[in-house]
This record gives C-alpha cells, structure tokens and sequence, in this order.
C-alpha cells in the first residue's frame, strides 16, 4: 500500500477533517456535523472523482499550510474564494492539484467566501465516531481539528487520473444575502411586531460565528408572553437554519453542530437547502428573510436538488474532457492543443 | 395529563415537520413522543411516503420528523404520520439502574442545593436517589440524556453562572431534570454526585444506553471511590 503524507505546518482555529456527516443520531443529541458548505465539499470530491462521503479537510477563514513530506497525491480544492498557493504558484480558487513531495500547498481567506475544502485522490487516515469522520467542534469527536505539527497519511494515493485544471466557480457557490425561512413552530410566542421586523429588517452576522451557530446582529425580535413564560416552554427539536430567539431578542442561526434541541424559542427556519450558502458569509455581511409558505418551499428545495446535480454532473464532466484534450491517444504523436504535458514524460 | 390531546403539526422546513402533543411536557407527553416514534421507526422500510422520511427526534412533547422534499411533500408525511397507530410502547421500556456516588469530591453543589431547597443534603440524597426518572429527551451535547423525575421538594434552579469544568459522569439537577454528563463541561446546573456507570458506547448498533421514554433510577453506591481524575 502507498501513500502519501503531509505535514500540518500551520493550522488556524476550524480547520477540521469532515465528511458528509453523521446522520441519524439527533435522537441522542448528536447533530449531523458535516461540513458547513456541504456543496462546495461535494465538490471537491466530485472534482477528483472521490465519493462524495469521503473524509476531507474544512478550513476557516483561519487558513492552512500543508507540506507534503512524501509520496504524492492529488487534491480538488473548492469552496469559497480563498488564496490558493501551490509550490509558490499562485492558483485558481477552485482546481485540481497534485502535491509532490517537498511541495507546500498555502489557503488563505481571499475575495469572499468562509470555508474551502481540499479533498484528496486517496484515503484520508483519520478518527471515526459512529461510522463517520464529521467532526463535532465542540467535543472534537471524529476526525478532529487540525493542529501545526500533526501529520496526515493518505493512503493509495492516485495521481494518474488527475490533470491539474482550474475549475470555474458555480453559482451555488456564492453566498446568498436572501434567505427563505418557513415561521414557526411556535410563531405565537411572538408578537406581530417580530414577525414584520424579521421579514423587513437587514441583519449581520456578528462575529460570534462557529460550527454550532451565528449571532445575528440587527432589531430585537420581541415576544407576545412574559419572559418567564416564554424560556419555560418546553424543548423542541431544532436543525441547520433554525433562527432561534433569546430571551434578549437576539437571534442565533443555528449551524452544523447545533444542539439538537433547543429550550429557546424559534421564531423561523431557513430552508435547509439553503444553508450551504449562507454559510459562506462572513461577519459583518448582510442577511435578510423572505417568508414562504410550504409549498413554495418545496418547490425550491427540487428546483435546487437539479441545480445542484447539474453543477456537481458539470464537474466531473469537466475532468473527462481535460483528460481527453491532455492525453496521448495514439502513441507517438504530440496533443497539439496545449504545451508538452509534463505529467507525460513522468509516467 | 396530556392524554385527549389531538396532536397537531406545522411545516418547519422544506425537509421537516413537527409534531405537537400539546403545549406542556409530562411524563404522558413523553410516552405518546415515544410511542408514535417507535411506530414510524418501525415502518421505516414500509412502502409508499415512509420510504421518504429520513429520521424522526423525540422531545418531550414533540417529534421532528425530516424527510426527502424532492420525493414528498408536509401534507402526506403528515398524514402517513398521523395515520400510524402508536406503538404499545409503555410495557416495553426498558428500566435502567444507574451507579452515583454522592459523596466528596464529586458532590460539589450538594451543600449549596440542600440550602436551596431548605432540606439536608443526606433528604436530598434519599429524595434523588429514591425517585425514578424518565428519559424525556437527548439535547445540549451529544449523549446528554434529561432524565425527568426530580422530586419537586428537592427542586433547585439552575446557578447564576456556569461552573469551572467538571468530569465526565457527573450528575447534575436542574428544576425536574437530572443529566449525568457524558464529557467534562461547565455547567450552571447543581452537581450532587458522579457516576462511573458508562453511557457512551462505540457501538453504532446502539450508542448510547439510553431510550427515550425508557426509565433510570439511581444507586447510591456509598463511598466507593472513583477515582481523583
């Protein structure tokens, strides 16, 4: 067996190893995990044609140096749009890489975007909890955070496959300042006042922003009960998206590792296939809320599930054609559509 | 007793629905959570839209359950819901025992619960120890079972601030509601012992030892020693 390792040089708070998550569990208050922008990390895979479950490495706005120290392996680097360095060259956003020994691979928070992934061509070697590699922030179950000095082994690496490219970056990407929410459950709790301020009303986040949630800052959302009334009701089960109101009006969105059930009341839910994108802003970005029946809802969690599939069909499409254009079909006559491939003269 | 209550429902996102049984959790809430759980769980390989949903979580007088929306949409999952008979769940549960040792230094809050509650800490031990609880539902961190039974002459309000972190398996009290921790945290709520009982399992089979709705005594296991970690 093969592999390839790198070393963490430099690791900022929330770089994590994630995969797709850790699903049905919320029963014993275990919530999904997974990764914060679950496209953009389905993407990465799909980019060097890994399984979409396959555990990967999410990173902050807090960045990540890696150094590979033997061996070699591909990656897809997607999500956001961060500063990639590779071997001191500058790259695109989103690509396919190979990391050759000696070679460094830099991401740093660049135009916009809050969380990148690098997915690898090989198994990652790492901690599993209940079948899964999702790490859960606050307990660091799972494949755990990434810390400078530690070293990742990827085992049967495969570099063959992957020309590197240079990816373009699909809409879903981007973060989206509007959000569908559905009210409820418990819309009675709150005055009428509250519903018109979170239809109409800018929020940002603040910077109180983590795996589990973020802070919203903006009007406070007021309650028709006695504040003693309202933080007795009883808990209720909550998820990704759910905008949960406390006592002093503030509302929280609650993310990946969020408390599976929440004391608090909530006042709406952001659509869960909308989550994704939200996630990829930053703080002190805008945020606002249209209200939908759930019909309309519905509706635009299937116009999203095509979306979605055509972009993830899109980059892998992607991969096959690169091959084609870089490969020697017949031997002894040159590609003519691009430069000498050095990956040629290597195999 | 929220027995007569008709349980309703609301849409709460594009992949979810809540079920309500009522406004107020009691030990019957909790059972009829429970029951109509174990029924869906039970169909979760059934035909037609029970195909589609995804997971149900039982709370204290709720139940999520999450489905496929580009499969099937709120009006039929609720009414495939609402139209499965409650499982006969209550002969069922399962009775746990768990092992708790009040004594110092894993009882830190003891004294100052006692106070609260105008009693001495060896009527709060008995009154605690002698009560069965039922598990109403897992929340705050993962493998944190709210076991509901605190006797109301022993209640006590949560602490006006979080403590310094205490061990895994301490056993902690707020209002009607007892969780033994399953990591080391902070908490805001009373510590009156710790138990060596494990509740984590590796065992995606089943993971934790608890059930919703399944009941939990306590066994004061005396001075046994637990170690200073």
């Amino acid at each position: 067996m093969t592999s390839a390792e790198l070393l963490v040089e430099r690791a900022g708070p929330l770089v994590t190893i994630q995969d797709a998550g850790r699903p049905g569990f919320m029963r014993y208050g275990v919530p999904l995990s997974g990764p914060m922008d679950g496209f953009a990390a389905t993407a990465a895979n799909a980019s060097i044609g890994q399984d979409e479950r396959s555990p990967l490495i999410e990173i902050s706005v807090g960045g990540l140096r890696l150094r590979c120290v033997s061996g070699s392996v591909s990656v897809g680097i997607c999500g956001g749009a961060f500063a990639v360095t590779h071997a001191h060259q500058r790259c695109a956003a989103w690509c396919v890489r190979t990391l050759r020994s000696g070679e460094v691979l830099d991401i740093a928070p660049g135009d916009w975007g809050s969380w990148c992934y690098v997915a690898f061509s090989g198994e990652l070697q790492c901690e599993h909890w209940l079948r899964s590699a999702a790490t859960h922030a606050r307990t660091d179950v799972g494949g755990g955070h990434l810390v400078a000095g530690q070293t990742l082994v990827i085992t049967d690496p495969d570099v063959d496959r992957h020309a590197e490219r240079d990816l373009s970056i699909p809409k879903l990407a981007r973060p989206l300042p509007r959000a569908h929410v559905l009210t409820g459950p418990r819309s009675d709790l709150f005055s009428s006042g509250s519903h018109l301020c979170l239809a109409e009303s800018s929020y940002l986040l603040s910077d109180a922003y983590d795996r589990m949630g973020v802070r919203l800052a903006g009007p406070p959302l007021t309650f028709d009960r006695t504040l003693d009334e309202v933080l007795s009701v009883p808990s209720q089960p909550v998820l990704p998206g759910s905008l949960q109101v406390s006592g002093d009006g503030v509302a929280t969105l609650l993310l990946r590792d969020h408390q599976t059930t929440g004391g608090y009341p909530v006042i709406a839910t952001v659509l869960s296939c909308e989550v994704d994108q939200i996630t990829q802003l930053r703080t002190g970005q805008q945020l606002r809320f249209d209200v939908v029946e759930p019909d309309a809802a519905i509706e635009i969690a299937r116009t999203y599930a095509i979306k979605r599939s055509q972009e993830l069909q899109s980059l892998q499409t992607g991969r096959s054609d690169e091959e084609l254009m870089t490969q020697n079909l017949v031997s002894g006559f040159v590609d003519g559509t691009s430069p000498p491939d050095e990956s040629a003269v290597n195999e | 007793m929220t027995d007569d209550i008709e349980p309703t429902w609301h849409a709460v996102s594009d992949d979810a629905l809540l079920v309500q049984f009522g406004t107020i959790a009691d030990a019957t809430s909790i059972q009829r959570v429970r029951a109509l759980d174990k029924a869906l769980v039970d169909r979760s390989r059934a035909d037609g839209t029970f195909r589609w949903i995804r997971e149900t979580v039982p709370a204290l007088n709720s139940l999520l359950v999450r489905f496929d929306p580009v499969e099937t949409e709120h009006v039929d999952v609720a009414t495939a819901v609402l139209a499965t008979s409650p499982h006969d769940q209550i002969a069922r549960s399962e009775a746990h025992v768990v092992e708790i040792n009040y004594e110092p230094p894993h009882a830190i809050d003891l004294e100052t619960a006692a106070n609260l509650a105008g009693c001495t800490p060896d009527a709060l031990i008995s009154a605690h120890s002698e009560a069965t609880y039922t598990v109403g539902m897992y929340g705050f961190v993962p493998g944190s079972a709210y076991l509901v039974g605190v006797p109301e002459a022993v209640q006590v309000p949560r602490k006006r601030a979080a403590s310094m972190p205490v061990p895994a398996g301490s056993v902690i009290v707020a209002g009607a509601q007892c969780i033994v921790l399953p990591y080391a945290m902070s908490t805001g709520w009373h510590v009156i012992g710790r138990s060596p009982t494990p509740l984590l399992r590796d065992d995606p089979e089943q993971p934790f030892a608890f059930e919703v709705g399944d009941s939990v005594r306590f066994q004061d296991i005396g001075s046994q020693s637990l170690g200073r970690d």
